[in-house]
């Protein structure tokens, strides 16, 4: 009798497991805030936006006249985010943004390497809509641990909401906010 | 002979107390390590072996993979989706051997949701997309639209699959999003874009080689950046967007330089599947010459699905637009639509340009947005895609649904998102009440466009009203004396467009009303004391937002780049006029606007100035005392508003508006035969108008 329990309790357990098998078809996906950054440089500046996920993003602010004449950025103005990395790989960065028109339509991307020289440009030409926009052509293998990412002023007009780093398959866009995993981002106070 | 046990302790722990202990420890384990069960035990249970995806779903998306099956004709693929595992509810899309079904699985009971389809198995690994979006579902494999289904009451945050005898792989999860790219090619060669060149040459311009550019006559002339493609042989193609767009129109201005071809492309899956709009040149002499054309490319193979006559002059700018929805693609050039035709192949997939020849052409702001349509020819029975609210209903012969009840009858389908759009069918009745039904939320909840003929024996008789349905209370929102006839066939039509709702009966708007925060939700069908009323070619399309012109006079100091002064800065789109110092000096639009139009602005600092501004629409070039015209004259310190509606030089109507706030916005249309203004919502004028 004693077996026949024994046998019984055993096969509900493996049942239970069965019933409840899931396979992980889903790589990790990093998302952060951009007014949760580590550091910030004027003239970057956190505002309110109801547009944006939690009603705010940083933004380089417009400059009248805006447009008229195409110089370099006044200033390197910037937000940094010091996270971490769970799990080494490839990644590929997308960031959140709203451009105001052609002449404010990008920022520079850093990713450890804050060389001026080896910066990234993130931009596109769609205007007065928060969409998301990859760094194209680029991909980061980031190893596990703490690594930096800044977005940093080239022209006036742009606005960052959100950036994620993914390994999902190449297949895969984000097309909406997403919530943070703010255990991934480091702050001093921590 | 054995005697009979008599020791009657033990037969009670034989029979009695250890059948007992037996439930006892069954119903322990079941508490204690096994998985709760639901308390009524479903008629219908998960699929055995079912692999349920880690990630949660949420909104709308489309659960993607890789599928094969060798041979086929014992494959099975079972794909359960929105699963609540509380109450077991779920969709499931079947597939066994070659055919494939939708169920939906509610309260323990499984019931087909639209038709089956049959399904072509790919020897080889080949993508699937199983789609769910607001109400419509759909199963596409191998770039083949193999079956659609109609439902929205299901919204549980699990998916899986079950496998037998096919191989399932690299599945994930894309959540849709909003639709929308827009590309005015504003930027130095050689910076990187979103286009994807896939044949043929492109290459960004910043300056065109038209007589135009050198003439500098900035007055007939936008921007000089675009977007030039050409090919020596066959098809050039760029493309962009996203592999899982549906639902979308495109749009692109473009100028072809010589003879060719030019046009968009749809559905894009690879170089040999897609659709594409083909438009050749009227001056050329090929076969092929002076024609537009819809065609599909499945598999390398090309099938022409639309044509029609017309090409295009070379040197001449082209507005051309492709909407593609449900498996319908409406090709418009200036707005004007050409050609429409229906595909079962690929269900959704990237845009892109198109051009051939060797001097090829250029195109210009590239624009792409959400756009669904629903048609509907009744032609079969659905499962699923039509609700029957009140009444009877039948499915004529002659394709059409028709009332069978006497009393009150309704039907909706549907559950769009969309804020604007427009609505209509062909209904034909001999008398009574009819109308048609749109942001359905709930029967309590409901906004309905009806009219009867004044011998119906309805309360409405002899007029047309929009009716406002809310928690089940009835409110009349606009009435007005109907305008013609009703008996026999006619096109109704309902407008619905930033917050205005247009009743039309054949092109005569019949009544409106300004509705804000009007919901989406279902459209349908109404009759009353109609019987054999019919209702046939319903079509419900997303209205695009009407194209705006840049919205304040803002110059820029221009002394340094003149060339530039006319389109780079606000006032780009207005006619300098003679006088522009002169307080009363009237700006006119360089373009022409024909149809309905709408001008939508604020009055900001209401009180801070003294002075009168004024807006007219339909006015004739150089002619400031044409058209209507809205007047508005405030006052310093007040925030009182004097308003006044003109017809040319004559005055149609004046009020007085009292701002609440040192804000108001304005908005002034003229829609059909109505003119109407409008401040913070509240009419201030609706004139019926030649």
């Amino acid at each position: 009798m004693q077996k026949i329990w024994r046998l019984i309790r055993f096969s509900g357990v493996i049942v239970g497991v069965a019933l409840l098998a899931v396979t992980a078809a889903y790589a990790a996906n990093l998302v952060f805030e951009a007014e949760h950054y580590t550091w910030i440089k004027p003239c970057m500046e956190k505002v309110a936006d109801s547009k944006a996920a939690e009603g705010y993003c940083v933004q380089i602010p417009l400059r009248r006249p805006h447009g008229v004449e195409e110089m370099a950025p006044g200033d390197d103005g910037n937000v940094t985010f010091k996270i971490y990395v769970p799990e080494a790989g490839c990644y590929r960065l997308w960031a959140r943004v709203h451009w105001y028109d052609g002449c404010g339509n990008s920022f520079f991307v850093f990713v450890d390497d804050m060389d001026t020289a080896h910066a990234v440009q993130l931009t596109d030409s769609t205007y007065q809509k928060w969409h998301w926009v990859r760094t194209r052509g680029h991909e980061y293998t980031l190893t596990k641990g703490y690594h930096l990412i800044r977005f940093q002023n080239r022209e006036d007009g742009a606005k960052l909401d959100q950036f994620l780093l993914t390994t999902a398959p190449e297949r895969w866009k984000p097309t909406r906010a997403y919530r943070e995993t703010s255990q991934y981002l480091w702050h001093a106070e921590d | 002979m054995r005697q009979p046990d008599r020791n009657w302790p033990k037969l009670y722990m034989r029979y009695v107390i250890l059948p007992r202990r037996l439930l006892l420890t069954a119903v322990v384990l079941t508490l204690a390590g096994m998985p709760a069960l639901p308390q009524e035990q479903p008629s219908v249970s998960l699929p055995p072996g079912l692999i349920l995806l880690e990630e949660a779903l949420e909104g709308p998306y489309v659960l993607t993979g890789t599928l094969s099956a060798a041979p086929p004709a014992q494959a099975e693929l079972e794909i359960v989706f929105n699963l609540d595992e509380q109450t077991g509810d779920h969709y499931l899309l079947s597939i066994k051997g070659t055919t494939a079904q939708f169920y939906k699985v509610s309260a323990g009971t499984l019931q087909p949701l639209g038709l089956s389809g049959k399904i072509n198995w790919p020897a080889q690994g080949a993508n699937f997309s199983l789609r769910r979006e607001q109400w419509r579902l759909s199963f596409i494999c191998d770039t083949q639209m193999v079956v659609r289904a109609y439902d929205s009451d299901l919204h549980g945050p699990r998916v899986g699959y079950a496998a037998r005898r096919c191989q399932v792989s690299d599945c994930f999860i894309q959540h849709l999003g909003e639709m929308y790219m827009s590309d005015d090619f504003m930027r130095p060669a050689g910076e990187e874009s979103n286009w994807e060149p896939i044949s043929g040459t492109w290459a960004q311009q910043s300056l065109r080689t038209d007589p135009l550019a050198e003439k500098m006559r900035a007055e007939l002339s936008a921007n000089a950046f675009s977007y030039l493609g050409k090919s020596d042989q066959g098809r050039a193609m760029a493309v962009s967007g996203y592999w899982f767009w549906e639902g979308y129109i495109c749009q692109a201005a473009m100028q072809a330089v010589a003879g060719g071809a030019m046009g968009l492309v749809g559905y894009y899956q690879d170089p040999e599947n897609y659709l594409a709009v083909r438009w050749t040149s009227r001056l050329s002499e090929g076969a092929d010459a002076n024609k537009l054309q819809l065609i599909e490319v499945h598999m390398g193979r090309e099938k022409l699905l639309a044509q029609a006559p017309g090409g295009f002059l070379p040197e001449q700018w082209y507005q051309v637009r492709l909407g593609l929805s449900a498996g319908l693609a409406c090709v418009y050039i200036d707005d004007q639509l050409r050609l429409a035709a229906r595909t079962d192949h690929f269900g959704q997939g990237r845009f892109g340009l198109l051009a051939e020849g060797k001097r090829g052409g250029f195109f210009d702001d590239v624009l792409v947005r959400p756009w669904q349509v629903l048609s509907e020819k009744f032609v079969q029975s659905v499962p699923g895609k039509w609700k029957v609210l009140w009444g009877e209903w039948s499915l004529g012969e002659d394709g059409t649904a028709r009332v069978r009840s006497a009393a009150k009858a309704a039907a909706i389908t549907g559950n769009e998102d969309w804020a604007d759009y427009k609505y209509g069918a062909d209904i034909t009745a001999k008398s009574g009440g009819l109308g048609l039904i749109f942001g359905w939320t709930s029967s309590d909840d409901y906004y309905l466009f009806r009219w009867a003929d004044p011998d119906a024996p309805v309360e409405y008789r002899g007029q047309a009203q929009i009716v406002g349905v809310t928690a089940g209370r009835s409110k009349v929102l606009d009435v007005e004396p109907l305008t013609r006839s009703v008996s026999g066939k006619e096109r109704a039509k309902v407008t619905i467009q930033q917050g205005l709702i247009t009743g039309w009966l054949g092109d005569q708007a019949q009544v409106q009303v300004i509705e804000r925060g009007l919901p989406g939700g279902s459209i349908g069908l109404y009759a009353e004391h109609a019987a054999s009323a019919s209702f046939d070619n319903l079509h419900a399309e997303e209205l695009l937002p009407p194209p705006t012109a840049h919205l304040v006079k803002e110059f820029t100091n221009i002394e340094e780049h003149r060339e530039m002064a006319e389109w780079a800065s606000r006032r780009g789109l207005w006619v300098t006029p003679p006088d522009p110092d002169k307080p009363e000096a009237q700006w006119q639009t360089k373009g022409d606007y024909f149809g309905d139009k709408v001008v939508e602005l604020s009055i900001p600092q209401i009180g801070s100035v003294t002075g009168t501004m004024s807006i007219t629409v339909d006015a004739n070039p150089g002619q400031e005392q044409s058209g209507y015209t809205l007047t508005i004259a405030v006052q310093k310190d007040s925030n009182i508003l004097q308003v006044g509606l003109l017809a040319g030089e004559h005055s149609l109507a004046e009020a007085t508006w009292t701002a609440d706030s040192d804000t108001c916005t304005v908005r002034f249309s003229h829609q059909g035969q109505i003119v109407m203004a409008v401040i913070d919502d509240k009419m201030i004028f609706k004139e019926r108008v030649p």
